[in-house]
């Protein structure tokens, strides 16, 4: 949380994160060498040229099943939130490891030709009318793509430069890299024998993927409430009775669109402000306060409740909305005090 | 009001993990790299074996292993260039042609070659399966002092065969035989590199297991053999013989794929 970009402010969590990631990933590495070098010496061994290209191309999917798997966790239990912090480490670990894929496949199927490589990966499989041999390299090639985008555009300064509505909309394209891999991977190595194995970790992956997905989504849809057309009362929101507010925490109530209120309780005093970080979104109403500021849950930035501005040196404002309490319910109105999202653009008094 | 629940919250910036997450912080990193360890020795325990050609399955002794890589081989001979070149050695006395060799450069690449007009001295590493020769070629150079004519084709026959299109470099054994998408995407940047393409047939022709691949006027075979490689095929067309080697002019229209 820092006005000077820096590469990155490392932390002794976030240390502690990338070394379990990188581990993780050389227990995979080595599990997967070890095992082929054995099972190598009871059948033909498989070349060592394409043992790399596996052991990489499946760790990298490995890894962005878990990077995906994050987001619904959240939801489902909040313990999780940490992992959310330093998820884009997991992107910049998994794009390096689907470069050693790419250039490991360059250096060995692609190698000793006068093709240049990047042209030999779409040269080498044309064949769109059949399925048994639909060529699987331009799914592979489009989700690498992606992933050197998005590894490339992973840092705050890209984030503050594109807007967080533009920046997270290119890094939902995460999702497309990951239908991409399971294409690349059911028209390529999925063709081959005895692959049971990769089919059960694709199928697996998938899976487990869109069931995380689906839970998160109705779990989430119980917990928001929609703003019905009876909850309107002359341009007011009835949101809840005071008593229901507990201290420190918020009712969120979902506007048509994609605005969200958070309601807050801190101590006494009842305050609206926007559900959306403006930093990427996150959900401001499941944070908690501060010194009079909502934390968000996701990275920590922080909202005065009353005014919608990050504390100074930072400029990032997100809306708030005028409360009245009558007979003890809480009306919100739906047309927040301000309408900039950044404070720099107004003049404070 | 109802009490509120006393969860830790995470604050990322703070580097600090809230004491009550630090037990749960523990099992979540043993299981990730559990997980992961479990998944690399899963996904390094079976995977495929490109050995498994389509021909091993039914391996005869005209479709041999491969036997031998020799470097620093050097013949002379005539040279003749369409659809691939290839080098005849001649008898002493110049009538017979004692043995055909294919030629490939290094790497991924075909030989860049000269005139046929004179005899060439190739140097470079040899390869053998069956009765297919490859040479590897490392130099070529013109022997000026020789002219020297190409074998000229002789007609044999008009046929129709099953069998495999695989370039002439990695199946005498450039590399270790293949199967599927790998040994299909590899044999197809050979033969865009123009390695010479061969047709490996299931039944001999004319007592030779492999065939020189060509168009219907002998010239290097069109992009139409691009999906054809590597899978089981049925061509038809013209064979002649040049020298020692089989060449199959094959009528695209009537190539199909089995
Ligand atoms: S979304 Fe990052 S701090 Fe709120």
């Amino acid at each position: 949380m820092s006005e000077r970009y820096v590469p990155i402010g490392w932390s002794r969590t976030k240390l502690i994160y990338d070394a379990v990631l990188i581990f993780a990933v050389c227990a995979f590495l080595f599990g997967f060498f070890s095992m082929a070098r054995r099972a190598g010496l009871a059948t033909t061994p498989t070349d060592e040229g394409s043992l790399p290209i596996r052991a990489f191309g499946s760790c990298a999917f490995l890894l962005l099943t878990l990077a995906l798997s994050i987001g619904p966790l959240t939801r489902l239990d909040k313990r999780f939130l940490p992992l959310l912090y330093n998820r884009r480490h997991i992107g910049i670990v998994t794009f390096a490891v689907a470069a050693a894929h790419v250039f490991t496949v360059f250096d060995w199927y692609l190698a000793f030709s006068p093709i240049n490589p990047w042209l030999g990966l779409f040269v080498s499989d044309a064949m769109f009318q059949r399925l048994d041999n639909f060529p699987f390299v331009p799914f592979g090639v489009l989700a690498f793509l992606i992933l050197s985008v998005l590894a490339a555009t992973s840092h705050d300064f890209w984030l503050k430069f594109l807007g967080p509505g533009l920046w997270k909309g290119m890094h939902m394209s995460l999702y497309a890299a990951y239908g991409l891999i399971v294409a690349h991977l059911s028209f390529g190595a999925l063709q081959g024998k005895q692959n049971l194995d990769l089919s059960v970790l694709v199928i697996g992956s998938a899976a487990t993927l869109l069931s995380l997905h689906l839970a998160a989504a109705l779990k989430h849809a119980r917990v928001l409430r929609h703003c019905e057309k009876r909850d309107l009362e002359a341009g007011w929101i009835r949101v809840a009775l005071e008593s229901q507010v507990l201290d420190g925490r918020a009712q969120i109530i979902a506007l048509p669109g994609s605005e969200a209120i958070a309601v807050f309780r801190d101590k006494d005093v009842i305050t609206a402000i926007s559900h959306r970080c403006a930093h990427q979104n996150g959900p401001l109403g499941e944070g908690r306060i501060i010194n009079g500021h909502v934390v968000c849950p996701w990275h920590g930035h922080e909202f005065h409740l009353t005014t919608g501005c990050a504390p100074a040196p930072f400029t990032d404002r997100v809306p708030v909305y005028p409360v009245r309490i009558e007979a003890g319910m809480i009306y919100v109105k739906p047309t927040p005090v301000h309408n900039s999202r950044d404070r720099a653009a107004e003049v404070e008094p | 009001m109802s009490e509120v629940p006393n969860e830790p919250f995470f604050i990322g910036w703070s580097g600090r993990l809230p004491a009550g997450l630090r037990a749960f912080y523990v099992s979540v990193t043993v299981c990730v790299v559990l997980i992961f360890a479990g998944l690399g020795l899963l996904m390094g325990r079976n995977i495929d074996d490109p050995g498994l050609n389509l021909f091993a399955q039914r391996a005869s002794e005209s479709i041999a292993k491969p036997e031998l890589w020799v470097s620093n081989q050097k013949f002379t001979g005539s040279l003749s260039l369409l659809p691939y070149p290839v080098l005849h050695i001649v008898s002493g006395d110049g009538v017979s042609v004692l043995r055909s060799i294919l030629l490939s450069g290094s790497g991924k690449s075909g030989v860049e070659t000269t005139e046929a007009t004179y005899q060439v001295s190739a140097v470079g590493g040899l390869l053998k399966r069956g009765d297919i020769d490859m040479l590897a070629v490392d130099e070529l150079t013109v022997v000026n002092t020789k002219k020297a004519t190409p074998p000229l084709p002789q007609p044999a026959g008009q046929w129709q065969s099953i069998g495999e299109i695989c370039d002439g470099k990695c199946y005498p054994g450039g590399m270790t035989p293949g199967f599927g998408l790998a040994h299909r995407a590899c044999a197809t940047i050979c033969l865009i590199g123009d390695v010479p393409a061969i047709f490996v047939v299931a039944e001999p022709i004319e007592g030779q297991s492999f065939l020189l691949l060509a168009g219907p006027d002998g010239e290097p075979p069109g992009p139409w053999i691009r999906e054809m490689i590597a899978r089981p095929v049925e061509l038809t067309g013209m064979v002649e013989r040049v020298g020692q080697m089989l060449v199959f002019k094959v009528d695209p229209k009537k190539a199909r794929i089995l």
